[in-house]
């Protein structure tokens, strides 16, 4: 079966149910898919049919969803998740691949910024890879707690934590870890670097988003595109000697500024976004 | 000692009886072990024992058109867990004995 047969017989199966198990229904699935983005998605599906076949047959025996699954939902989807297969090394390589441009995207920028040349150090890669790793796996736990949370503060506080956490350790690896392994860009190679890696990022996240994001807009292929700007920017200003003047700082602070919010006001809409589907 | 207790250690070899006897659904399962008196069982006990249970490999899960309509999941016993299931039979005969001895000296005393 395709995805999209798969999600087609899971609508359908859900079609059958009452408007309250519909509702109860919509919390697992939202839960399932986001606390089991490392499980395989056709698995996810399948089982969620399965169990919203079954509840429509329960319900013409008189019961409802939480007479038939019992009062732990959360507790049933965690269990029924460790059972499910790993997503495939496809699907793993790509989701490694997004990670890793991430953390290019961010050593490139710290290194563009500084230095008459451009140096640019594997051990650093690896550090933010780990740090990025960790912040997606508790963002993505903050984003399935929506499921079940009465009100949005603590799954917001979560994704708080998870960002500034991860941000954080991220920020002190690029100004504070040690510079192993590096390689030395000079010019002209360093604008090169940073062009041929914007395109690579947006060009593999937009692949990413694709797979695994599709219900939720992604807005950071543009935020990349700013944040690399930015970074061929300062590195012109390092090999040219130059400095910004008061009319481009004004451009720059307009563009990135009026981007960066519009990006932080996306996030926030896709997470208002997802707690309504869970309470729908 | 909590009935739940027990049934952890015998639910296992109780659902893979019933699919033994004939393929089943979940729900068709659910209803089986409560005419059978376990009426205590819900999905969020049964439908990650299925789930365990197609892990291992002891059954397969297949959907399949019902009389009904809608495609359901139907569970089938494979060899791996006809052999768990044999494992499971001879176990309880053990422990069902040795438990009968206990209680039946108890009762003496």
């Amino acid at each position: 079966m395709t995805k999209d047969n798969d999600e087609a017989a899971l609508e359908r199966a859900l079609e059958r149910l009452t408007a309250g198990d519909r509702r109860w229904f919509a919390q697992v699935t939202l839960y399932m898919r986001l606390c089991g983005w490392v499980r395989d998605t056709a698995a996810v599906t399948g089982q969620l049919t399965a169990m919203a076949q079954d509840l429509a047959d329960a319900e013409r025996g008189g019961q409802d969803a939480t007479a038939y699954f019992g009062n732990s939902p959360r507790q049933m989807a965690q269990e029924i998740l460790s059972q499910l297969p790993l997503i495939g090394w496809p699907v793993r390589l790509k989701l490694f691949v997004g990670l890793a441009g991430f953390s290019w995207l961010l050593l490139l920028l710290a290194a563009a910024s500084t230095g008459a040349e451009m140096q640019l150090s594997a051990f650093q890669l690896l550090v933010l890879l780990g740090c990025l790793g960790l912040g997606e796996a508790g963002v993505m736990r903050s984003f399935a707690e929506m499921a079940y949370a009465q009100t949005l503060w603590r799954p917001l506080l979560g994704f708080a934590v998870s960002v500034v956490l991860c941000g954080g350790a991220a920020g002190l690896t690029l100004r504070w870890a040690p510079a192993w392994a590096a390689v030395t860009v000079p010019t002209p190679w360093d604008y090169w670097v940073i062009g041929v890696s914007v395109l690579a990022i947006v060009i593999g996240l937009t692949q990413l988003a694709g797979v695994r994001l599709r219900r939720l807009l992604d807005p950071n292929v543009g935020l990349i595109v700013l944040l690399l700007g930015a970074a061929l920017l300062r590195r012109y200003w390092l090999n040219t000697g130059t400095e910004m003047t008061q009319g481009q700082a004004i451009w720059i602070l307009a563009g990135f500024g009026g981007g960066t919010l519009a990006y932080i006001g996306w996030q926030l809409l896709n997470v208002v976004r997802a707690h309504r589907l869970s309470h729908e | 000692m909590k009935q739940t207790q027990l049934l952890k250690g015998v639910l296992e070899g109780c659902v893979l009886a019933i699919i033994g006897r004939q393929e089943s659904y979940g729900y068709e399962l659910m209803q089986a072990l409560h005419d059978y008196g376990f009426t205590s069982i819900v999905g969020g006990t049964l439908y990650p024992l299925l789930a365990k249970l197609e892990k291992q490999g002891d059954v397969t899960g297949v959907m399949k058109a019902s009389p009904e309509g809608p495609d359901r999941k139907y569970f089938t016993l494979t060899t791996q867990g006809q052999a768990s299931l044999a494992e499971f039979q001879a176990q309880w005969a053990q422990i069902g004995a040795q438990v009968a001895a206990v209680m039946e000296g108890h009762d003496h005393d």
